[in-house]
């Protein structure tokens, strides 16, 4: 019965997992496995998604509209739900990446202080 | 930024609608998911099974997920709020008994409240259907004699008007029942004689045709009519060419000049039982006697000023009577006041109270039926303690589950509602045929939304309230004791503490309400013992009304009189037969006057002129009606033909106007000094008679001689004659003498007599009805309890009867926890009562709200009820066997 309300990203910083979908979608419409894979391999086997948190993560993101879904074949002739940026979630994307960039620099820039 | 907005929501509801399409496709996707996966695990060598539960394992909860995904899009809110209405009411259906117990209890609470507020909706909230409503009054010279003061006289008025700066727009009105012929057998025809300005003031005007003009609006030109909707459609089935028509009203034409809509409700502006069908001018003016200040037969309502408050017309009114007292000594006691009374509380005062009162009580019955199912949902929630805790351990918060034991509770609550509208429809048609006259908006009674939003509201309220007392102890308990299998034999005190605390209080309400029907059935009793003054058994009363330009002689009518007198006292089977102007007990239909009381040896003010009830009978009425003689002489028929007046008074009236005195022989006139006209001489004293009903205070009365005044109209019959074949046998001899008159109202003094207490009947019985309501619930409650408390103790009880107890002892244990309990209810009603029943007194007669007797009787039954509510489940405790107790542990 008991219910988790807060989101569990696993190893990923909170927020994180949004980014990191919206940028794998940034080049086209994938299916939920190839954005799991996708960043796995793109980060150069360090961020694993955990792919539990993965749907529900893709499913709120459609909601906010950010994402839009479409069914369609995948490449195993299978019925797969294709997820694609709207411009909603292009915008979000670069302003998310740009916050991303100042955020990361700044911590950098404390770790380097002596 | 809208668009998505808008795009979510339809989102959102589509994921409501298609629920399990989301559902199938959530799963088509994970299953995409893992297929991928365990193909990508098999590439690097891994066979098939063993990569399918290795992309499961990396995949994890997948069941999860999908509760996760499915919250996100939808409602969460409704969704577990559907849930627990759903759990509710699989709890709800498992236990069946339960079930049926608490909505039953429910649906009888709900259903007497919607029943009595529709009611009371109907008569007390809804406005009255005129222009400005709230501003309009009823006016009515104040009289200390009558305990509703309703009359003004026309001079009054004018003086009024002249003087007046608080009240404009005065309208008079005055019952009017001429008898309309033409076509058969002539009719009474239901009436109003209004001044013109009648209709303009209450904000309405007729349909078709006009109104009433200034010059229609005097005597002797006063013959037009405006008709009633129904009786437009009724009489001339709608035709519009009835306007300008000819009526014979009393064989006088009348033209017909307008027809009131349909939507115009005359309500309470008549006190005869139908509503009016024929409005004519009151054509009158100065002129005329019956315009005097002491002539009060017509009623007055007016419009408060702009920013004129009723406290200050009150006052500016009562100052204006004061200067018309010092101005005419003659015609007003030096006390002379005004009475201004908002119509509606006017017309409704008397009734409000017992409605409010029955409203009071319908809550009460609802509050003790709320306390029962506390009480049974107390008792399943210990049942349910086991489930609750484990429901804790593995992650519930304590507000989710209160939320959930109130949505069940509320179910619950919204079950009885149901049963409870379903009652109450019944019961309001019940309670329409059953209610009194004067409950006129009677008809307006239905269930409109306001009244399904009443029920509602007190169902969830309600379904709330019974659950909260529960669910905050189910969820405050201790997980510990409650998952541990044996903890069933010592109860934490605090529950049974609650329990105790709503028994005690619904014994306590249920003592109240008891209490308040045995005074109204005293009272009602005491109404019915009251000796009315004249015998009642086998007295028929006829109606009957001389019709013709002939009758305007006095004399004429007077002969015709003697002669239906003598024609009907020849009929087989009368024993006796009489003439008056106004029957005994007459609610609404004799011309019943109160007249000023002029004594001709005594002057003004030497004290005030007091009023006197002006009744006009044939000579032997005292003999006929069984109205003692106490002193002096009766009435003869030497003085029905002798020019010198005589007057018979009541004791009352010798009591009052003559203290100390002899009556006797002593000059009065009635209504008014006027020294041309003749005094009459009081020649005896009579019995007093219970005129305005059998709970009414005795008046003073004077009697006048028919042959002296023609108003005695009114037949009063003895006979032995069942009511069709007199009625017949009197029309005969009627009609034999003048076919065209009109003879109605028959009826049998002892249904006139029942009648008039018809409305303190009906608040009786159905005080009565929620009292029996409220201790046939009150003892449920403790019949429950009891036999909670009893399977709880099963195993106590058993150690008890192996250690030697006696039957006897485990009885007197059991029950006298629950006498205590009783007790203390019973005492807190008797406390509560002593506060209470004082709200009561205007409904009481002949009864003290603190009646011991009523009291003492009260506190017997309840506890006679208690003892039997337990009696049952004691018994059951003393049969307890303690070897199969012991080893049911």
């Amino acid at each position: 019965m008991g219910k988790h309300k807060k989101d569990n990203p696993g190893d990923l910083l909170q927020g994180t997992l949004d980014l990191l979908i919206l940028k794998a979608l940034a080049r086209g419409p994938l299916h939920g496995y190839a954005v799991a894979e996708w960043i796995h391999e793109s980060s150069q086997d360090v961020l694993r998604v955990e792919e539990g948190a993965l749907y529900p993560a893709l499913h709120r993101l459609e909601l906010q509209g950010l994402l839009s879904a479409k069914w369609g074949a995948s490449e195993n002739n299978r019925r797969a739900k294709y997820y694609s940026l709207t411009s909603a979630g292009e915008k979000r994307l670069a302003d998310e990446t740009e916050y991303w960039r100042r955020m990361s620099s700044a911590v950098a820039r404390v770790l380097q202080t002596a | 930024m809208e668009i998505a907005f808008l795009k979510r929501i339809s989102l959102r509801v589509k994921t409501l609608l298609l629920r399990e399409q989301l559902d199938r496709d959530l799963a088509d996707e994970i299953a995409h998911h893992l297929e991928l996966r365990a193909e990508q695990i098999r590439s690097v060598g891994i066979d098939a099974d063993e990569a399918r539960y290795a992309a499961r394992r990396r995949f994890g909860n997948a069941t999860g997920l999908k509760e996760k995904s499915r919250e996100l899009w939808t409602f969460a809110v409704i969704e577990t709020l559907w849930e627990d209405v759903r759990y509710g009411s699989r709890s709800l259906r498992k236990n069946l008994g339960f079930t049926a117990v608490a909505v039953l209890t429910l649906a009888l609470g709900v259903g007497a409240n919607t029943a009595i507020f529709s009611v009371v909706k109907a008569v007390l909230f809804s406005a009255l259907p005129y222009r400005q409503p709230d501003r309009i009054v009823a006016v009515a010279r104040g009289d200390s004699e009558t305990p509703h003061p309703t009359n003004v006289s026309y001079a009054e008025v004018e003086d009024w008007k002249a003087r007046t700066r608080s009240l404009y727009d005065f309208a008079l009105y005055h019952g009017w029942t001429p008898a309309s012929s033409g076509k058969g057998t002539p009719e009474i025809v239901y009436g109003l004689r209004v001044t013109r300005n009648f209709f303009e003031d209450l904000g309405s005007s007729p349909f078709l045709g006009r109104g009433f003009l200034p010059e229609e609006d005097r005597p002797g030109r006063w013959h037009v009519v405006v008709l009633s909707y129904p009786y437009w459609v009724r009489r001339f089935g709608s035709n519009p060419d009835a306007v300008g028509q000819t009526i014979l009203l009393d064989q006088v034409p009348f033209q017909i000049v307008g027809v009131l809509p349909r939507n115009f409700e005359p309500l309470s502006f008549t006190d005869a039982g139908s509503p009016p069908d024929v409005w004519a001018p009151l054509g009158y003016d100065l002129s005329i006697p019956q315009s005097g200040r002491t002539w009060q037969h017509l009623h007055a309502i007016a419009r408060l000023g702009d920013g004129v408050t009723l406290g200050a017309a009150r006052a500016e009114m009562n100052s204006i009577a004061w200067q018309l007292a010092r101005e005419f000594p003659k015609d007003y006691p030096p006390d002379a006041s005004v009475l201004i009374l908002p119509l509606r509380e006017s017309w409704y005062g008397k009734i409000a109270t017992a409605l409010w009162l029955l409203f009071g009580a319908t809550g009460v019955v609802l509050l003790i039926a709320c306390a029962n199912v506390a009480n049974l949902l107390l008792a399943q929630s210990t049942k349910k303690r086991r489930e609750v805790a484990l429901r804790s351990v593995l992650g519930a918060s304590r507000s989710r589950i209160i939320r959930q034991l109130l949505t069940e509770s509320t179910v619950l609550g919204l079950l009885g509602a149901v049963g409870g509208v379903l009652l109450a429809s019944w019961g309001t048609a019940l309670l329409t045929r059953w209610t009194p006259d004067d409950i006129p908006r009677m008809a307006g009674v239905r269930f409109d939304p306001t009244v399904l939003l009443f029920t509602l509201g007190i169902a969830t309220t309600t379904g709330v309230l019974m659950g909260l007392v529960p669910a905050l102890e189910t969820s405050r308990a201790d997980y510990h004791e409650a998952l541990e299998q044996s903890s069933r034999g010592v109860r934490g005190m605090s529950r049974s503490r609650l329990r105790n605390l709503l028994v005690a209080s619904q014994v306590c309400l249920a003592f109240v309400l008891t209490v308040a029907s045995g005074l109204l059935l005293k009272s009602f009793m005491r109404a019915l013992n009251v000796n009315p003054g004249f015998k009642i058994e086998n007295l028929y009363e006829v109606n009957f009304k001389l019709i013709g330009p002939k009758y305007s002689d006095d004399a004429v009518v007077v002969r015709t009189q003697t002669e239906v007198l003598e024609r009907v006292r020849h009929i087989p089977g009368v024993e006796s037969v009489s003439l008056a102007s106004t029957p005994p007990i007459s609610g609404s239909f004799g011309a019943l006057d109160r007249a000023g009381f002029v004594i001709q040896d005594r002057h003004i003010p030497d004290p005030a002129v007091p009023s006197v009830d002006r009744y006009i009978v044939s000579p032997d009425y005292f003999v006929a009606m069984g109205i003692p003689l106490l002193h002096g002489r009766l009435f003869t028929d030497t003085d029905a033909n002798s020019a010198h007046h005589v007057a018979i008074i009541s004791e009352m009236a010798a009591r009052q106007i003559f203290p100390g005195e002899d009556p006797l022989g002593r000059h009065i006139q009635l209504g008014g000094r006027h020294d041309d006209r003749p005094w009459a001489t009081i020649i005896g004293i009579v019995g007093d008679v219970h005129q305005y009903g059998l709970d009414s205070p005795v008046t003073p009365q004077s009697y006048l001689l028919y042959s002296q005044s023609p108003d005695a109209t009114v037949l009063m019959v003895r006979s032995t004659v069942g009511s069709a074949a007199l009625t017949r046998a009197i029309e005969e001899q009627i009609w034999a003498i003048d076919k065209n008159t009109v003879i109605f109202n028959p009826a049998w003094m002892s249904e006139i007599l029942r009648h008039s207490l018809v409305s303190r009947r009906f608040t009786m019985f159905l005080l009565a009805g929620f009292g029996a309501l409220a201790v046939l619930l009150a003892a449920i409650g403790i019949y429950g309890v009891m036999s909670y408390m009893v399977a709880q103790r099963t195993s106590e009880i058993g150690i008890r009867m192996a250690l030697g107890a006696q039957k006897r002892d485990t009885f007197r244990l059991v029950s006298r926890d629950a006498m205590l309990r009783a007790g203390l209810g019973l005492l807190a009603g008797l406390l509560l009562s002593v506060a209470l029943t004082r709200v009561l007194s205007s409904e009481l007669f002949a009864v003290s709200p603190l009646d011991p007797l009523t009291f003492g009787a009260v506190l017997l039954l309840l506890a006679a009820v208690a003892l039997g509510a337990c009696y049952v489940p004691a018994r059951r405790a003393a049969r307890v066997d303690p070897m199969i107790a012991l080893r049911h542990e």
